[in-house]
Order: C-alpha cells, then sequence, then structure tokens
C-alpha cells in the first residue's frame, strides 16, 4: 500500500528540482498593473476635471521602478493622458491622482496611504502589509505572479468609483 | 493493477512536462523587451507574467503558525469540481470519500465520517455545525461554487479562535462580494454521475455605486449509481437532487465602513440504501432523505486605525433534516457574534471576541431512535481572546484562549501556545500547543435507539436478545491536545513547500460500554450498550505539500499526508479506522494556450487500519485519476469537460466505511469512471 504513493512522491520531487521559469522584471509589471488600474477608475469632477490629465505618481525607495517609472512616464501611453512624478516626501501625494507606493518607501506604509487619503488619490501597493495600513490595491504575490485585492471602501470614501471589470479580476474584494 | 497504470501514467507526464520546448513560453506575449510592452498589457496578461523577485517582506500568510492551506476561486474552477466536498480535496492533508450520492465522510488528519463531527465549517463567519449531531451535513452547501471568493482550510485544531469543534480542523468559505459579481452567469452542465445541472447569478448596482447586489438559483438531478456487488449489486438508490436560491447584498458607508446581508434557501433530496435496525430485525431498505433549510446573515464592520476593526455578526436559519434511517431534526438556530481587533503599543496584535447561540429544536421519533426529550432549547456561548507579540523582527508569539460554555458539558477551556520564526524572509520555522474540544450534542445524550434484534437459538442456548443502544445523560466534551511544527519556505518566487509533523492526543472520547438486563417473565435478554466517554487515541502523521509553477504553461501540486495512530485506548467502535495511512494528491495543470487549460489529478488514499465489525464495509484503498480539458471558446465563455476516476471500472472505486459511527449506516455506493461536460457564460 505504501509503494504507490512512495513513487508518486519520489517522481515529484526529482520534477521539482528541474526546469526553469520564464519570468520578468518586476518594477515593470507593477507599472504595467498601475497604468492599467487609472483607466477602470473613475474620478470626481472636484478632483480631476475633463480633458485634464491624470497625474500618476511614485513614492521613492524603490530604485529599479523609479527609474523606470521615469522613462516610462516620458513616452506616451496609448489611451491615456498623464503625468509621471517621482514623489520626495509624503504630503506631495495630495496633488496627485494615483500613487504607487512600493514595499521599500521610507517609513511606515501608512505614513504615505494617511497623506493620500485626504483627497481622491487612488493608492496602490504591493506591501505585505498595505492593504491593513489603508491602501485601496494591493498586488499580492501568488506562485511567482502577480494577483490584486482591492478596498472598495477606502476607494468609496473619497468618492473614487471602482469599474465592475476590475472588481470581477480581484483576487479579493473587502 | 491501478498502482501500476498510475506510475505509468505520472512517468508519461512528467516526461511532457520535462520535454516542454524551454522557448514555448515566447509564444505568449510575455518576457517582452522593453518597459512600453511590458507596461501596456493588458490586466489579464500581466496576471499571467511571471516576476523574478517579489517583496523582501514575508506575506502574511508564510508567518501563520499552523497548518493553512488556501483554495482560491482559479484553484476550484480548474479543479472540475462540482460540489463543496469535491472541492475540499485541493487541500492538502483533507480525507474526503463520496459515500453514496452526495453524502461525503470528510475530515482532516482522522474522524472521516458522514457528520464531519470534529471539523468546523463555517460560511462568511455563520457556524454550519448543526446541534443535533455536532457536525456538518455536507449536501447543505449548495450556494454557486462560481460565488467562492476563497476557502481557507486549517489542519489541526483551531479553537482557540473558531471555538469548539475545531478540533481537526476548521474550513472557512468566504464568498464573494457582490461588488465582484456584477453582471451575468450561467453554469449548465450534464454527466455521467452528475446528471444535469444549472447555476445562474445575476449582479448590478445601485445609481452612487456604493450598494451592490447579487441573486443566484442553482438546480441539479445526479443518477443513481450500481451497489456494491458484495452488497448485492443493482442499483444503489442514491439518486440525489436540489434547488437552491439566494441573494447577497454589500453595502459601504461614507465612514469606511461596510455591510453585507444574506439570505439562502434550499431544498435537497438525497436517496440511499441503509441498515435499518429495528426490534423485529435488521433490514437493507431504500430510503430517502431529506433537508430543507433557510440561511439569513447580516454583517457590519468598521475599520478602526492602525489595521483595527470591529466587527457584528447576526445569523437565523431554519432547517428541517429528515434522515429516516437516523433521525428527523426540526430546528431554529440564532447566532449572534461580535469581533474586536487592534494594536497595542507596537508589539501586540490584539483581538477578542464574543459569541452567543441558541438553538431551538424538534428531534421527532423515528423507527430506529426515539429522544428522551423531543424538543429543547440550547444556550451556548463563547469568549475569546488572542494575542500575537511580536518578540523581534522575526519572531512572533501567539498566545490565545477560548472559553466556551454548552448546555450539556458546561465550560471548556481552549488555550494555545503559536511561535513563528523567520529563520530568512523565506523560511519560516513555526510551532504549536493546543487544546480543543468538541462539545456533546443533542443526541450524543437524551437517546435510545433499538440497535439489533437477535433471534433465539434453542440448541445453542441463546435467547431472544434485542441491542439497545442508550446515551449516558452526563456527556463530557471530547478533548483533544495537540502539538505541531511546521516549516514554510518560499524557495523561489514560483516555488513553495510545506511540511509540518504533528501528535495529536484524543481523550474522553466517546464509546460504548454494554450490560445485560433479563426480562423476567418474558424469554428475551436486553443488552443496554451505553455511548460514554472514556476512549483515546493518539495520532502521530506528517504532511507536506509544494506547489511548482514549473514555467508560465506548467504547474504541480503535491500533498502527502503520513498518519500512524500510535496508541488507542479502550474505544469501541475503533476509531482507528477513520484515519488513512496516507493520502497523496497530485496535481499537474497545463496551459498550452491563454484559451486551453488542461488539468490532472491523481489522488491516493491508503486502507484503513482499523478492523471493521463488518468487513464488507470495510475502507480500501483508492486510487483517483481525474482529468478535466478546459476551453475558453471565447471571452465570458468556457466550455468543459471532466473526467473522474478515469482509472476505474464499473465498480472498482468502492471505498466503504468501516462501522464506527452509531448513527451512520448508510450502504456505500460504487464510484465508477464519470464524465461530465460543462458550459460556463458571463454576460
Amino acid at each position: 500500500m505504501h509503494r504507490p504513493s512512495l513513487r508518486l512522491l519520489t517522481v515529484a520531487l526529482g520534477l521539482l528540482w528541474v526546469g526553469g521559469v520564464q519570468a520578468d522584471n518586476p518594477a515593470k509589471v507593477q507599472l504595467g498593473f498601475l497604468f492599467n488600474f487609472v483607466r477602470y477608475v473613475e474620478w470626481p469632477e472636484s478632483a480631476l476635471k475633463p480633458g485634464a490629465p491624470l497625474r500618476v505618481c511614485l513614492a521613492p525607495g524603490n530604485a529599479d521602478l523609479s527609474a523606470q517609472f521615469l522613462e516610462v512616464s516620458k513616452q506616451p501611453i496609448a489611451g491615456l493622458a498623464m503625468v509621471g512624478k517621482v514623489l520626495a516626501r509624503p504630503p506631495d501625494v495630495a496633488d496627485c491622482h494615483a500613487v504607487y507606493i512600493p514595499a521599500e518607501a521610507p517609513g511606515p506604509q501608512s505614513v504615505w496611504i494617511d497623506a493620500a487619503s485626504r483627497s481622491s488619490v487612488l493608492t496602490v501597493g504591493d506591501a505585505p502589509d498595505f492593504m491593513d495600513a489603508g491602501g485601496m490595491i494591493g498586488l499580492v504575490p501568488v506562485g511567482g505572479r502577480y494577483r490584486f485585492d482591492i478596498h472598495l471602501g477606502k476607494a468609496l470614501m473619497v468618492n473614487l468609483r471602482i469599474s465592475s471589470q476590475l472588481l470581477k479580476l480581484a483576487k479579493t474584494v473587502k | 493493477m491501478h498502482h501500476t497504470f498510475c506510475t505509468h501514467l505520472i512517468s508519461a507526464v512528467a516526461l511532457a512536462v520535462l520535454t516542454v520546448p524551454a522557448g514555448a513560453a515566447n509564444s505568449m506575449k510575455m518576457g517582452a523587451e522593453t518597459a512600453d510592452a511590458t507596461v501596456q498589457l493588458s490586466l489579464e496578461d500581466l496576471m499571467q507574467v511571471e516576476v523574478t523577485s517579489v517583496s523582501k517582506k514575508p506575506q502574511k500568510l508564510a508567518n501563520v503558525a499552523a497548518s493553512v492551506h488556501v483554495i482560491h476561486a482559479d484553484d476550484i474552477r480548474r479543479s472540475g469540481a462540482n460540489s463543496l466536498a469535491e472541492v475540499l480535496r485541493l487541500a492538502p492533508g483533507v480525507d474526503a470519500t463520496r459515500l453514496s450520492g452526495n453524502r461525503w465522510a470528510i475530515s482532516a488528519r482522522a474522524f472521516a465520517e458522514l457528520f464531519a463531527e470534529k471539523l468546523l465549517v463555517l460560511v462568511d463567519g455563520r457556524s454550519a455545525f448543526n446541534p443535533a449531531f455536532s457536525g456538518v451535513s455536507w449536501q447543505d452547501f449548495q450556494f454557486p461554487l462560481e460565488d467562492i471568493e476563497r476557502i481557507e482550510v486549517i489542519r489541526g485544531p483551531a479553537a482557540s479562535i473558531w471555538g469548539s469543534n475545531g478540533m481537526n480542523g476548521v474550513i472557512n468559505i468566504i464568498s464573494k462580494s457582490a461588488a465582484s459579481t456584477q453582471g451575468g452567469a450561467a453554469v449548465i452542465g450534464t454527466g455521467t454521475v452528475e446528471g444535469g445541472y444549472g447555476r445562474v447569478r445575476w449582479g448590478g448596482t445601485n445609481a452612487s455605486g456604493n450598494v451592490f447586489y447579487r441573486l443566484y438559483g442553482s438546480t441539479q438531478r445526479a443518477r443513481a449509481q450500481d451497489a456494491v456487488p458484495s452488497l448485492g449489486g443493482g442499483s444503489g438508490q442514491d439518486a440525489y437532487g436540489h434547488e437552491a436560491a439566494g441573494l447577497r447584498v454589500d453595502g459601504y458607508l461614507d465612514n469606511g465602513a461596510r455591510w453585507d446581508i444574506s439570505a439562502d434557501i434550499f431544498s435537497n433530496r438525497s436517496d440511499g440504501m441503509a441498515y435499518l435496525h429495528q426490534s423485529s430485525g435488521t433490514s437493507i431498505q431504500q430510503q430517502t432523505e431529506r433537508h430543507r433549510g433557510t440561511a439569513l446573515r447580516a454583517r457590519f464592520e468598521q475599520p478602526l486605525a492602525q489595521a483595527g476593526n470591529l466587527q457584528f455578526q447576526a445569523a437565523y436559519a431554519q432547517t428541517d433534516l429528515n434522515a429516516p434511517y437516523a433521525v428527523r431534526d426540526e430546528r431554529s438556530t440564532l447566532d449572534l457574534d461580535m469581533q474586536h481587533r487592534f494594536q497595542l503599543g507596537g508589539r501586540h496584535d490584539l483581538m477578542w471576541g464574543l459569541n452567543y447561540r441558541v438553538s431551538d429544536d424538534t428531534v421527532s421519533p423515528t423507527p430506529v431512535m426515539n429522544m428522551n426529550t423531543l424538543s429543547r432549547r440550547m444556550d451556548y456561548a463563547g469568549l475569546f481572546v488572542q494575542d500575537e507579540i511580536t518578540l523581534a523582527e522575526t519572531l512572533r508569539l501567539t498566545l490565545g484562549l477560548r472559553a466556551d460554555h454548552n448546555p450539556i458539558s458546561g465550560w471548556d477551556s481552549q488555550p494555545t501556545a503559536r511561535l513563528s520564526w523567520n529563520l530568512q524572509p523565506n523560511h519560516t520555522l513555526w510551532g504549536s500547543v493546543s487544546r480543543a474540544a468538541r462539545s456533546p450534542s443533542r443526541v450524543d445524550s437524551g437517546f435510545n435507539r433499538n440497535f439489533i434484534y437477535l433471534p433465539g437459538d434453542l440448541a445453542s442456548f441463546r435467547p431472544n436478545t434485542l441491542v439497545v443502544l442508550k446515551s449516558n445523560d452526563a456527556q463530557q466534551s471530547e478533548q483533544l491536545k495537540a502539538a505541531e511544527l511546521g516549516l514554510r519556505s518560499q524557495w523561489s518566487p514560483a516555488l513553495s513547500t510545506d511540511f509540518v509533523l504533528f501528535n495529536h492526543r484524543y481523550t474522553n472520547l466517546l464509546r460504548t460500554n454494554g450490560s445485560i438486563t433479563p426480562v423476567p417473565g418474558f424469554p428475551l435478554t436486553v443488552v443496554n450498550v451505553e455511548v460514554r466517554n472514556g476512549g483515546s487515541m493518539t495520532l502521530n502523521g506528517a504532511e507536506f505539500s509544494a506547489d511548482w509553477r514549473i514555467n508560465p504553461h506548467w504547474r504541480m501540486q503535491l500533498a502527502q499526508t503520513w498518519n500512524h495512530v500510535a496508541a488507542v485506548g479502550a474505544i469501541v467502535p475503533d476509531a482507528s479506522g477513520t484515519a488513512p495511512d496516507n493520502i497523496t494528491s497530485l496535481r499537474l495543470s497545463w496551459s498550452p494556450t491563454a484559451q486551453m487549460n488542461v488539468d490532472a489529478w491523481l489522488r491516493h488514499t491508503a486502507a484503513r487500519p482499523g478492523v471493521s465489525s463488518n468487513p464488507k464495509l470495510q475502507r480500501q484503498a483508492f486510487n483517483g485519476l481525474d482529468i478535466r480539458l478546459g476551453w475558453t471558446v471565447r471571452k465570458n465563455m468556457e466550455l468543459s469537460l471532466t473526467g473522474q476516476n478515469l482509472n476505474q471500472g464499473a465498480c472498482d472505486a468502492y471505498t466503504g466505511l468501516p462501522f464506527v459511527s452509531s448513527l451512520v449506516d448508510v450502504i456505500p455506493t460504487c464510484q465508477p469512471r464519470s464524465l461530465t461536460a460543462q458550459l460556463r457564460v458571463e454576460f
């Protein structure tokens, strides 16, 4: 009775140590998510006038992400009129429509998130404690790929509307 | 023979994995060279891109000092499962066996029985355990699988938060917020075992976008399977069906608070063959079991500063369970729960809560059983407190205590201490010691049951004998002391492993104890068999699981469990028969293109070591191979074909149940090869 399961285990363990991983730079992927998320969010007119460009910001701390962000925000992205800015300190976040707060951002995540929560700013991040600290859309690694959780209540509090398409794709909607 | 088949199949699949060309991944839109290309991918494509490194900080689940596995919506879809019971087999260490029709024996670690009486099941925080038998009736979970966000499966005792009956584990089913199920969805399917089934759901929102709703309906008519040849063959008469409907509404308030309400109604019918023990003798009879129920639930959650929150929940459920071979239970239950989480002084993450449950019942006499008290109101209360203390950046200590009061055995205290240590950011060593209890059920105390009648035999001087099984009114809770040690590792973003050693010492288990009473003036002897505490069992075991995303196309998940019953004290029937020596689950998932996916699932459950009182009902080893082919015909439309037990002949997959439970006399049926075709559309 033990033999088949032992064989199963041997074959499986053997398999575990073979093979490679098709991978991409996480900074590019994180920015890809950010630029997608902003397309699925509706800002109140008081925060974003029709036709005005979207101010998308990045909190500092992750050099690779900052470099990629600066490079990407110089080029036009299809269907998205935006201006990119790397922030220096938390109070600057009030001027943004959306901010990406990396896990490496200086200080507790809550300092950046609280600064953003005073106006209609979409907060996106990847720190394990990002959602607990009050973030709106958190990237969560699942098996080497990113999925995302949405804290809809936090978005609605500052009059941001998130499309049902994005809500459907989320791993968790709170 | 099946072993050989399985081994060959695994080897063939393994070969296929190893020969996937390295460049195959390039056919997908991944690994793009320029920043612009990646940045401009769609969300669906981004969710398929592998990333080489993720946050240096360990994820929340990695730090949990318990054996936790989370089944996500994607896993459920790709499992080919059509019932909650089947889905649970995705979690490592879960022992789930279909007995007949929609009747399942499910547990983690030991005591897999029809009513899962040492496993706690929660649906959106509402306990689904029925005080009649302190267990769960699996056929009553009829909400659409597509509306489940995740299922958290905790193996081992988790009673310090969740309460009594969370002895061998807790299954926490979390349904999707109505916000994430807007629009329509429908599933229709047909299968050789599953018969015909359909589910439909519609969701929407109000004008201001802060209240969301969804409605669902679900129905199924499944076919009967064959009876086991050793028990006479023919039709097993275990057809089943259900109708269910429900709604959920989620609302978000300006101050960040949220609320949700749900209402569900179901009715199901399960045919089956059962031993019917009456004073005239024991016979096998066809029975139809009918369950009906409604449940209402409302929850309010107020977020507080520093990740704290305050939550209130009220739930009311009305059920009517009519199982003629066992019990007729009509019941209404009200649950009130409150939970508060807050941070204290930077190092303490505190959580405490209260709950109160009142359950009113009428347990009507059946031909096999009657209760001393027909109707009873039972009050339960619980209080828990837990503190997660950050001792150092990499060291966390969790102390928890829960006190529960039940109307039969009084107070139970259920403490736990758990320590987790991040050896390295991606390797966590954890250990725990806990105590848990299973409170006596309504039918554990205060019942009389005609068990078996043996006609007298003059030649052997045997008088007419009636065996009567009865309960003892002074039942105590069954107890468990458990120690666990685990290592959870994230070797790379694509490979994680989990290893757990456990020692479970059960005491006060219910056992039977007999005494003989001659009836003066009648040629009859009554053997009184009393159910009382006093049994014990020690179970040692190990669990290993690995999840490896080999490349963007291939994923492999392995789960292996070893159980060893080290000691069995005075306990009749033999409970060791509920712990299989080992359980293996190997899943291979292949996505050759974004539109196609193929999932193969090999399952092995070893024979049970216990000696059954009826050899015909002894549970044998079981190997199953399932393959599912899924094809996304176009966006929002998926066709799938699932084959289950493909390695099995007509009735080879028979898995009997040892005669361990005083209540479970259902006769198992064959588990043949089956095919199911399903269409899922979103609109």
